[in-house]
């Protein structure tokens, strides 16, 4: 088990690095992932090959991902279970962001002045 | 009617890769598609019917993963044009609703630059080192010549170096 502290340094994950672990809980080449992210995203996220190439790149060397094959050039990516233990810890900073936003956003339908700086 | 390759020279200065992007998309416009690329600085383009398309240079001196690199690209419809001096070259044509972009976020797209940058670095530094130790008394003529090269080239890579530097931080800022 990865120490707490040493997934954190990963955290928070741009948009797209958060897209691209998701997609990798299968083995897919880039353009997999390029056609996954955009579909799960709803159409949210479309990642540039640059952008990806990079990305594969660097989550490889930190260990998020590895490679598992090889088709027609394409290199095919997975997740490992570092990657998805950091994976799990930004969804449960997500977590925190989404209720305290939602707690937020309840209170002011309820009484439309709170929050807002007295004037 | 046969189509003749027309040659044409240009100089861009590596921080001005946005430039070089826009002139090629320019040409195009005017009906010459870049086909290949050679040194110094040539241009080799094949006159057509003008078209909107995307240029994008991309730097990457990663040859070992070249095949596994370009194929992505192309998947995602991108055309490899060639290759200078770790640039690759990638067209497409503009179409709505179409990706138009080779870096899809500030961060990789910083990344970019910071490649290029170190690239620089390890071309500047043996440099510097050589020109620092260097005889500065040496008499032949050869010799200053020399030097005098070094220096220029030096407050070339200087120049080069802190306007890539720059770019970055605008990168980071907006």
């Amino acid at each position: 088990m990865t120490d707490r502290t040493d997934l954190n340094r990963y955290l928070p994950l741009t948009e797209a690095t958060f897209y691209i672990l998701l997609a990798l809980d299968e083995p897919l080449h880039g353009y997999g992932v390029m056609q996954k992210v955009e579909a799960v995203s709803q159409g949210t996220v479309r990642l540039g090959p640059g952008t990806l190439y990079g990305a594969f790149q660097s989550l490889e060397k930190e260990g998020l991902i590895c490679m598992v094959r090889e088709e027609e050039r394409r290199k095919c990516y997975q997740l490992t279970g570092k990657g998805r233990q950091v994976l799990a810890a930004q969804v449960g900073r997500l977590q925190v962001m989404l209720a305290n936003g939602q707690a937020l956003l309840d209170g002011m339908s309820s009484s439309p002045a709170a929050g807002r700086p007295q004037e | 009617m046969e189509r003749k390759i027309v040659r044409k020279f240009n100089w861009f200065w590596a921080w001005n890769d946005d430039r070089e992007e826009a002139w090629l998309e320019e040409m195009s416009r005017q009906g010459l598609h870049l086909s290949s690329l050679g040194l110094p600085c040539i241009y080799y383009f094949e006159p057509g019917a003008p078209g909107d398309y995307a240029y994008r240079l991309d730097f990457n001196t990663s040859y070992k993963d070249r095949a596994n690199y370009l194929a992505l690209f192309t998947d995602a419809g991108w055309e490899h044009l060639g290759s200078l001096g770790g640039w690759e070259y990638f067209r497409k044509l503009r179409k709505p609703g179409e990706a138009m972009e080779i870096y899809s976020d500030n961060e990789s797209k910083i990344q970019k630059y910071n490649r290029l940058l170190m690239y620089l670095m390890i071309l500047f530094l043996p440099l510097v080192v050589i020109f620092t130790t260097g005889r500065p008394d040496g008499s032949l003529m050869i010799y200053q010549a020399a030097r005098l090269v070094m220096f220029g080239f030096i407050i070339l890579y200087l120049i080069a170096l802190l306007k890539i530097w720059a770019r970055i931080n605008r990168l980071k800022k907006s």
